[in-house]
């Protein structure tokens, strides 16, 4: 294989869109999806005359996604212009952070126990959206996104393949939102990724000329991207070709990346700090105070599951792929300390049906976490059969129903008293008196013989544990006999 | 040259007679203060002193002040009368005359460069000549809240960048006092507007000296505030780190009056300054008086700066003032002619009761290189919005190909619309930040600023204020440092420093020089001590003959003039 | 250090200007003169300190309260060209 003579050399920018009420240098609402400019004020316009003014929240939100990644926090922190012509830019300047980012150093673990570094995590403003139409028409800008706040992660060059750049975004993402500074909505463009890729020949110790693919907003994208381009890269090296440093783009639907026209001044930014802005002191206690507001994370989730409550890897990470499934899982544990059932219900059904609904964040708008654990409840003390606990719960989901209430309506549960039950199993072992003959030998499986024919005779209605505790008071009798 | 056509504006109630305009006038050369409680007494209607400065505009519209009257200047004053009728009406006249607003029907100028919602701003730029601003300045709501009419935009180098107002894209503005000479800059049609009496006061914007020097070339007195005292949100953006909007006033009272007004932390500008932090501690010292020294703690802040003029008012010598003089400030001007007019000064401070103490700042030459560098390098950056895609002229020429791109439409609008000056500065300050130069120009200067800001600091631990001229001498001649561009910026030699520094800096009249024309004087105190500076000055235009007479002399002088063309006029007809 | 030719070509590459060559002849003198004015920054002994913006605590940064955007309408109040409630530009080829 031609791959195994090279290494690839992979580094990631991520952006992610943080969550605040406003933007992060005016009080614009942070929104999504609104009509074009019309989420705009003289600061998103760079309107003449119009000043930036730096957002506590949005400060803070970053101070806490560094230290949910181990960053250390810069006790000053610098805001600059980075300049450049380009229609999404009101300004012909983008506020960010160069020479003192919030957030420096920091690492994310990998599955494999390999560490990737983290270099800086900094705050900026997003661009506008363009929307490029015909010849004719034209590109239309919409300042709408300009300035919502985002929070720029750059990884060291640490990756080798693509699969560790995407375990790598997995765990970030969750990251962020068990801590609540973003939400991550990769479909809205809330996390979006810049690749560097470059490769080198195994033996040699200086790394390649690299390339840049921007803006890959799904995992599956950036997957792919990742293997085209080092595969591109080692056959163009093959060939005894150079590769160029260049900025490409990703065709998904092609699946394949190709060079971006570029001048050659467009690298030139010519940052200095933005005399609008003040330097931001950031003192110990300040950081200590966010510090003390961090929640229990994915990473420390996924352990307790796995040790604590002895749930496979493979659950425990789909439990916790998003905050609100695994918030709700521990909702229902504390009911109910039953992890393994509540688990495979949470992965069986609920998945399912919050498949249909993207918008849904709170699994109890399904089903409430009382409802849940009701159906678990009959279901593990056998008053409910399996197959009848699977309607009940389709009959409960998205309603205001109480679920002991509608397996009753529905004639789930033993409606029988002490007293006909009794009668039903002296009835099936009058029929039945040849099956005595095995209990000395195999009395459960005698027991379960005549529990599963009162079951029958009762079309499900009687409790099985009760029957079973009926067979075993009344067999002696006839063994007498 | 778009200059908007105002004979149909005014009104036709009252005839605009030239005569009425004369000193004979009761409108005539009257303070801000003085027309406010003017009009609050109902001594004359605020329509009236309006009609009254849109006549003097329209009379002196040669000399190229005002770009624009505002077309409801008038209807803004018929509000204004009304609500003082109203309030009259309704309140006890004695109380109506207190709770009427503080600059009730004070008729003001604005510098084209501050926006005015609805209005045209337009920089003194072709670029921005159709620019409708779409929101109010931080200033303007501050000074309609207090009940001012805004009466028209006034002339300016485009952009600010200029010291003579020969750079705005409408035409220089003359001198107020020679046609003939320029009106200094970049807020030229502010200050001439002012001396010409075609408002009491004025609002221009300094960042490199501004304000300062067209209000020592025009005889006016001109503060340039600690950076950040007042907001600049809403004014169009030339140096981030220099500007400052502040007024230009016939005198040091007025000054005061209208900074009290507009001062202040503004949520919309980070870099803007709370009046808690104005400091008192250097007037106090001159003050031995001990009701007054109570006073002074107890009053609220930023009202100090108007007590500042007050409590000068009944002092009778500067004992216990320490006034610094530089040096290097000393040497340039033993080159010029006003050396000695300078020296007198220094000498009446000293017969005044004032101790005089000589400074060194070695690198005092270099504020220059570093307001140049620094100030390009912002004024790259800041224009850059005005590119004709979301305001400002798209260039027709780019509208017109079909196959135009984007990168035409940026070149081909920015070429056209902006003037030469302006297009030299963005090359210069994008070499100073590009890679490769940044260190050795833009960070150079960072450094030489912060200290330039220590060395100034020490000094002030042993001074309260330091003096020096605002300019070499009087106004210069239209188009005399035209050629060369840094023949023109180093008339900024001396008005720069305060910029660098943040620091406050005032310009007062000081004498005429061997043309008969203003010369100014420039007080610079620590930051946060505008009141010490504001006390100095009105003394000193109080006291000292020279600042006395200038602007009285001068008034005289261009009311003569107008009287001669006048008769002429009339003889001709 | 002089400012030639090629230097103003770049500059006003990233100043999105452009000049005749008249004009880019006259800027290339115009530049060196102040320049030449500028260049006094060299001669200065400064030290290598950090520089830094005034600072201020996060307490006293703004709060994340929304406060009313302004109207579409005034928005492109002043827009040269505009369409469908966006800035209007010529289409930008990637």
């Amino acid at each position: 294989m031609l791959s195994s003579k090279y290494d690839v050399v992979i580094g990631l920018e991520i952006h992610a869109e943080l969550n605040t009420k406003t933007k992060v240098f005016c009080s614009c609402k942070n929104t999504f999806g609104e009509e074009p400019n019309t989420n705009c004020c003289p600061v998103c316009v760079g309107l003449p005359g119009a000043l930036p003014v730096l957002n506590k929240k949005a400060v803070e939100n970053t101070i806490k996604a560094g230290l949910s990644v181990g960053c250390s926090i810069n006790n000053l922190a610098v805001f600059e212009r980075k300049n450049y012509f380009y229609p999404d830019l009101s300004k012909a300047y983008q506020i960010s952070q160069l020479v003192r980012p919030i957030c420096i150093g920091g690492n994310i673990k990998l599955d494999n126990g390999k560490t990737i570094r983290i270099n800086r995590i900094h705050l900026e403003e997003d661009a506008g959206k363009l929307i490029h139409k015909t010849k004719t028409i034209g590109t239309l800008v919409d300042y709408n996104r300009g300035g919502i706040p985002l929070i720029e992660l750059v990884t060291e060059p640490d990756f080798s393949n693509a699969d560790e750049a995407v375990e790598f975004l997995d765990k970030l993402r969750r990251t962020y939102i068990y801590s609540g500074v973003a939400n991550c909505k990769m479909e809205e463009g809330g996390m979006r990724c810049d690749v560097n890729i470059s490769v080198k020949p195994h033996d040699s110790k200086e790394l390649g000329i690299r390339t840049e693919m921007k803006n890959l907003n799904s995992f599956k994208m950036v997957k792919r991207a990742i293997e085209y381009e080092s595969k591109r890269q080692i056959e163009e090296l093959e060939k005894g070709n150079k590769i160029i440093q260049q900025t490409r783009k990703w065709d998904d639907n092609k699946g394949k990346s190709f060079a971006l026209r570029s001048k050659e001044n467009s690298h030139d930014y010519r940052y200095f700090p933005d005399p609008d802005l003040l330097t931001v002191e950031i003192t110990q206690e300040d950081v200590e105070k966010i510090r003390s507001t961090l929640p229990e994370l994915a990473q420390d989730r996924i352990k307790k599951y796995v040790e604590i409550y002895n749930l496979p890897l493979y659950d425990a990470k789909i439990l916790t792929n998003e905050k609100f499934v695994s918030d709700y899982f521990e909702e229902c544990l504390n009911l109910y300390n039953n992890p393994k059932q509540i688990s495979n219900w949470i992965m069986t059904e609920l998945l399912k049906v919050l498949k249909d609904k993207p918008n849904c964040e709170n699994l109890n708008e399904i089903i409430t976490k009382e409802n849940l654990v009701s159906i678990l409840e009959l279901l593990d003390s056998k008053q409910i059969t399996r197959p009848n606990s699977k309607i009940l719960f389709e009959n409960i989901c998205f309603t205001s129903k109480n679920a002991k209430d509608v397996a009753k309506e529905l004639g789930m549960l033993s409606s029988l008293s002490d007293e006909e039950i009794k009668d039903f199993v002296k009835q099936v072992i009058n029929t039945n008196p040849d099956a005595i003959l095995d209990f000395e030998k195999n009395p459960n499986k005698v027991i379960m013989f005549y529990t599963g024919k009162v079951m029958a005779l009762t079309k499900g209605k009687a409790n099985p544990i009760t029957t079973q505790s009926f067979i075993k008071e009344i067999l002696p009798n006839y063994l007498k006999k | 040259m778009d200059k908007i056509n105002i004979t149909n504006q005014m009104n036709s109630k009252s005839q605009s007679n030239p005569q009425a305009t004369l000193s004979n006038s009761k409108f005539f050369n009257l303070s801000a203060v003085e027309v406010i409680e003017k009009i609050k007494k109902r001594e004359f209607t605020c329509r009236e002193i309006c009609e009254y400065y849109l006549n003097r505009m329209k009379e002196l519209w040669d000399k190229n002040a005002i770009l624009e009257i505002f077309d409801d200047a008038l209807q803004q004053a018929d509000n204004i009368d009304l609500m003082i009728a109203n309030y009259y009406k309704n309140a006890n006249p004695k109380t109506a005359l207190s709770s009427l607003p503080k600059l009730c029907g004070l008729p003001i100028v604005i510098k084209d460069n501050i926006l005015y919602k609805g209005k045209t701003c337009s920089c003194g730029s072709q670029f921005m000549k159709n620019y409708k601003a779409q929101y109010n300045a931080t200033v303007i709501d501050k000074l309609l809240k207090e009940g001012v009419v805004i009466l028209a935009r006034a002339n300016m180098d485009e952009f600010a960048m200029g010291g003579s107002c020969e750079n705005s894209a409408f035409g220089a503005c003359k001198n107020a006092f020679d046609d003939s000479r320029v009106s200094g800059g970049s807020s030229g049609g502010s200050a001439v507007a002012v001396a010409c009496d075609m408002c009491a006061v004025a609002l221009g914007s300094d960042t490199g000296g501004s304000i300062r020097q067209p209000s020592a070339f025009n005889g006016l007195v001109g503060i340039k505030p600690t950076y950040g005292r007042v907001s600049r949100y809403g004014l169009v953006a030339y140096v981030s780190s220099f500007d400052q909007i502040s007024p230009i006033a016939k005198n040091v009272e007025d000054s005061a009056l209208i900074l009290s007004v507009i001062a202040g932390k503004d949520i919309n500008d980070e870099t803007s300054l709370s009046n808690n932090e104005i400091t008192t501690s250097n007037i106090k010292n001159l003050i031995s008086n001990k009701d007054e020294k109570n006073f002074i703690d107890n009053e609220n802040s930023i009202n100090i700066i108007k007590q500042a003029v007050k409590l000068s008012k009944k002092a009778v010598n500067l004992n216990g003032l320490k006034i610094g003089i530089l040096k290097e400030t000393q040497k340039l001007m033993q080159k010029t002619e006003y050396n000695d007019q300078y020296n007198r000064i220094s000498q009446w401070l000293q017969n005044q009761g004032a101790t005089l103490k000589e400074f060194s700042v070695p690198y005092f030459d270099l504020a220059l290189p570093t307001y140049y560098t620094l100030a390009s390098a912002e004024a790259s950056s800041n224009l850059g919005r005005f590119d004709g895609v979301k305001y400002t002229t798209r260039s027709e020429k780019a509208s017109n190909i079909p196959t135009a791109s984007l990168d035409d439409v940026y070149l081909y609008s920015r070429s056209e619309g902006f003037g030469k000056e302006v297009q030299r500065r963005i090359m210069l300050g994008n070499f100073v930040l590009s890679s490769g130069y940044y260190d050795a120009y833009y960070m150079k200067a960072l450094k030489i600023r912060r200290d330039l800001k220590n060395q100034f600091n020490e000094i002030f631990e042993n001074c309260d204020v330091i003096i020096f001229p605002t300019a070499y001498g009087e106004a210069f001649k239209i188009g005399e440092k035209t050629t060369n561009p840094v023949e023109m910026y180093v008339e900024d030699m001396f008005t720069t420093m305060a910029n660098i520094l943040g620091i406050p800096a005032i310009s007062i009249p000081c004498g005429l020089g061997k043309n008969n024309l203003p010369l100014g004087l420039q007080i610079l105190a620590k930051a946060n001590n505008e009141p010490v500076l504001y006390y100095l000055s009105n003394y000193m235009t109080k006291n000292y003959e020279q600042s006395k007479n200038s602007l009285a002399t001068t008034l005289l002088n261009l009311n003569k003039t107008n009287q001669e063309k006048i008769q002429k006029e009339d003889s001709l007809c | 250090m002089d400012i030639t030719i090629k230097d103003v070509e770049h500059l006003a590459e990233l100043s999105q200007l452009e000049f005749t060559s008249e004009e880019t002849q006259n800027l290339v003198k115009d530049l060196n003169n102040i320049l030449d004015m500028v260049n006094q920054l060299q001669q200065a002994k400064t030290s290598d300190e950090p520089v830094f913006n005034k600072s201020h605590k996060i307490s006293q940064l703004r709060e994340d309260e929304p406060r009313p955007s302004l109207e579409q309408e005034e928005i492109l109040k002043n827009a040269p060209k505009q369409r469908r409630g966006c800035f209007n530009v010529p289409l930008v080829v990637e």
